[in-house]
């Protein structure tokens, strides 16, 4: 079956097709949702959300564009959803930091598993703004507005962010180095 | 340590994650789609209703009485529900098929202990009882004959099996037959043995009698099981046990995919009939009336008269039931309020004998006369019979005005040209319209009364009506209506003479709901 012919028939509520769908993308969407939520059992929820909406509003895909990437952007906003509710992004702005700092760290073969731990670890408002611009390639303008927060909240929280990560990694790094 | 180089961090963190993928745990999957099943009962249209205020908002409140009195049960199985349910129960008629099996395993171990304790107590009194064809040293020719039918029996079974399906029940009775044959070999052979294994062929019985082919099937596994009980007993070759057992289970297997198939080919059936057949419409129409030709329906002399359709209202609520996909029948109540007006009249006052034929003047001595304008004033010779009249002043546009109220039955068929999101039917059939309230009133700027009833109306009266359906489903089983119909009407007067033709243009708009 194509795309295609796949879409369609999810468009017709078709319960395999569904299933189908599930099948091909669930480990990509999964993905996405491990990076923005603090752990798996909250990544899996999540996910499940993200399909219900796929499922209800595919309807509104119109061919324009790579269904991936629609699929993408409904699991983001499936996830930040959820952060908006909670009311994690009411806070004041905590002054500017400015990200200048040194961010070179050792990559002595870092396992993925780790560096997912630590991105989980991050507070929330800092694990979104991160992983949004830096991994999905989201700007701050956009982050900003994404998460109702002001550029320069964005900013500073990625460069929090960035702190956070650094300090973890040089230390499984001087850990390792110890062994 | 071996010299890594430095990285940026985000450069990092970008190549390690960029084809990242993980696998969720299955029980996600299984909550989508019991999510997913429940929406599809719960759609909330409730707010949307609201939006539209007004009409839409007493519709709703229809719609929800209606929906109460004629859906006290809600039954929506969807699609994703029925494959579930097909597995379940497939499921668990393996199970229930599983215990028996069990049983019949328990009581056959039981037996075997009870046959070993009786054989030691056999041999111990074998000099006694000679007869007695249960001990072993004089028991070999009956026990190798014994083993020979099974091997025989077993073969059979076998050849059987791989013929399938139809033949079922001719083999289930070859089944019975050799259950019996063998039972008696049991029964000359082990006394002990006897008790159990009748019990355990009642209980046979009973699931033959009862169940479907899968029973059937499972009965033939637990007929292997039995031969197997006799098998191992007499402990002669194991072969036939294994072989036994492994037509056993080839029974099983068969018999749970036959299951599925069967059970596949039901919930098949049962998409392609239409989900939900009765709808319940709700509905409010402006309603124009008018007459096809010229005469008047009061009097003769009001024919060249100016008369002029008025719109009022009709409301009612219809229950359709689809018979395919796209036609439905339906029928229901409605109330239809009509009216028009004659205009170019003048009134008068004088005695009722003077009165209007057609108008019952409630037994009033003087009462007030609508002629054709001119009849009073421009014509006093004698033979006038308006003479008498005394003109009544009215001011502006003095109007005859008859308003009718009638209930009306539709039955009618609606056909489906176009079901899709946005739909169009053809709709056609008639009403049988019951009158109600009927007035006739002469209305004018400075007055409004009423004079009577009208007294040539048809108490029963019918309509032919024809339209055009337009509906947008807002979901599966709520639709937003436009229906624009046209009914004229067969035999409103009594009176054949009356040359008026009444019809009446409704647009009636509602919601429906699906049950």
């Amino acid at each position: 079956m194509t795309l295609n012919e796949l879409i369609i028939l999810c468009k017709k509520q078709d319960a395999k097709a569904q299933g189908e769908l599930y099948k091909r993308y669930s480990n990509v969407l999964f993905s996405i949702c491990l990076r923005y939520s603090p752990n798996y059992v909250e990544a899996e929820d999540s996910l499940q959300d993200t399909f219900i909406t796929i499922f209800k509003k595919i309807e509104q895909f119109k061919d324009k564009g790579s269904f991936e990437g629609w699929m993408k952007r409904v699991t983001v906003n499936t996830v930040l959803q959820k952060y908006r509710k909670k009311r994690v992004f009411d806070i004041r702005d905590e002054g500017q930091l400015e990200d200048e700092v040194d961010e070179q760290v050792e990559d002595n073969d870092i396992p993925l598993d780790f560096l997912l731990e630590i991105i989980q670890q991050l507070p929330d408002r800092y694990r979104l703004v991160f992983t949004m611009y830096v991994m999905d390639g989201y700007s701050h303008k956009e982050v900003a507005d994404m998460l109702g927060i002001t550029d320069g909240t964005s900013k500073s929280n990625l460069a929090r962010a960035r702190a956070i990560l650094k300090t973890k990694i040089e230390a499984y790094n001087a850990a390792k180095e110890a062994k | 340590m071996n010299m890594s180089d430095k990285k940026n961090i985000d450069q990092l963190f970008k190549e390690r994650f960029k084809d990242f993928e993980a696998a969720p745990s299955p029980q996600v999957w299984e909550n989508i789609q019991s999510q997913m099943a429940e929406k599809k009962e719960d759609r909330k249209v409730i707010p949307l209703w609201w939006k539209l205020g007004g009409i839409a908002a007493l519709l709703a409140l229809l719609l929800t009485v209606g929906n109460a009195v004629f859906n006290p049960f809600d039954q929506e199985p969807s699609i994703v529900n029925e494959d579930v349910e097909t597995v379940k129960e497939t499921d668990s008629e393996t199970n229930t098929d599983a215990p028996i099996i069990l049983d019949t395993e328990e009581r056959v171990l039981a037996s075997e202990e009870n046959t070993s304790e009786q054989t030691i107590e056999n041999t111990e009194d074998a000099s006694e009882n000679s007869s007695n064809k249960n001990i072993k040293p004089e028991d070999k020719t009956v026990q190798e004959k014994k083993v020979t039918q099974n091997t025989i029996a077993n073969e059979n079974f076998k050849t059987k099996v791989q013929e399938k399906t139809d033949s079922r029940v001719t083999e289930k009775n070859k089944i019975a037959a050799q259950k019996k044959k063998e039972e008696m070999a049991v029964a000359a052979s082990d006394k002990n043995e006897d008790k159990t294994v009748p019990s355990v062929n009642k209980n046979d019985a009973d699931i033959i009698n009862t169940k479907t082919e899968t029973t059937i099937a499972a009965t033939k596994g637990e007929n292997n099981k039995d031969k197997n009980a006799v098998v191992t007993e007499t402990k002669t070759t194991s072969e036939t046990t294994v072989a036994a057992t492994e037509d056993s289970s080839e029974n099983k297997k068969q018999s749970i995919f036959d299951a599925i198939e069967a059970t596949e080919t039901a919930a098949v059936t049962v998409k392609n009939k239409p989900e939900n057949r009765w709808e319940v419409a709700p509905n409010v129409a402006p309603v124009y009336y008018n007459s096809l030709s010229e005469g008047s329906s009061i009097d003769p002399m009001f024919a060249d008269n100016s008369q002029n359709g008025d719109v009022n209202l009709s409301y009612g609520v219809q229950v359709s039931y689809a018979i395919t996909d796209r036609l439905s029948v339906r029928s229901g109540v409605s109330n239809v309020d009509l009216s028009y007006a004659t205009g170019n009249i003048e009134l008068g006052t004088g005695p009722a004998a003077l009165g209007l034929r057609s108008i019952n003047y409630n037994d009033k001595a003087i009462v007030t006369i609508p002629v054709d304008q001119g009849s009073i004033s421009n014509n006093l010779t004698p033979e006038n019979p308006f003479n008498n009249l005394t003109p009544k002043s009215a001011s502006g546009n003095v109007q005859l005005v008859q308003n009718l109220t009638y209930y009306e039955v539709p039955l009618e068929l609606k056909y489906a040209i176009l079901n899709n999101k946005f739909g169009i039917n053809v709709l056609g059939g008639f009403s049988t319209l019951f009158l109600g309230n009927n007035e006739i009133s002469v209305e004018a700027d400075n007055l409004n009364e009423s004079l009577g009833e009208a007294n040539n109306l048809s108490n029963v009266s019918f309509t032919t009506n024809v339209g055009l359906g337009f509906d947008y489903k807002i979901s599966k089983k709520f639709k937003f209506n436009i229906e624009p119909m046209f009914k004229y009407q067969l035999n409103p007067y009594t009176d054949s003479s009356v040359d008026f033709k009444p019809y009446y243009l409704g647009i009636y708009t509602g919601f429906s709901f699906k049950f």
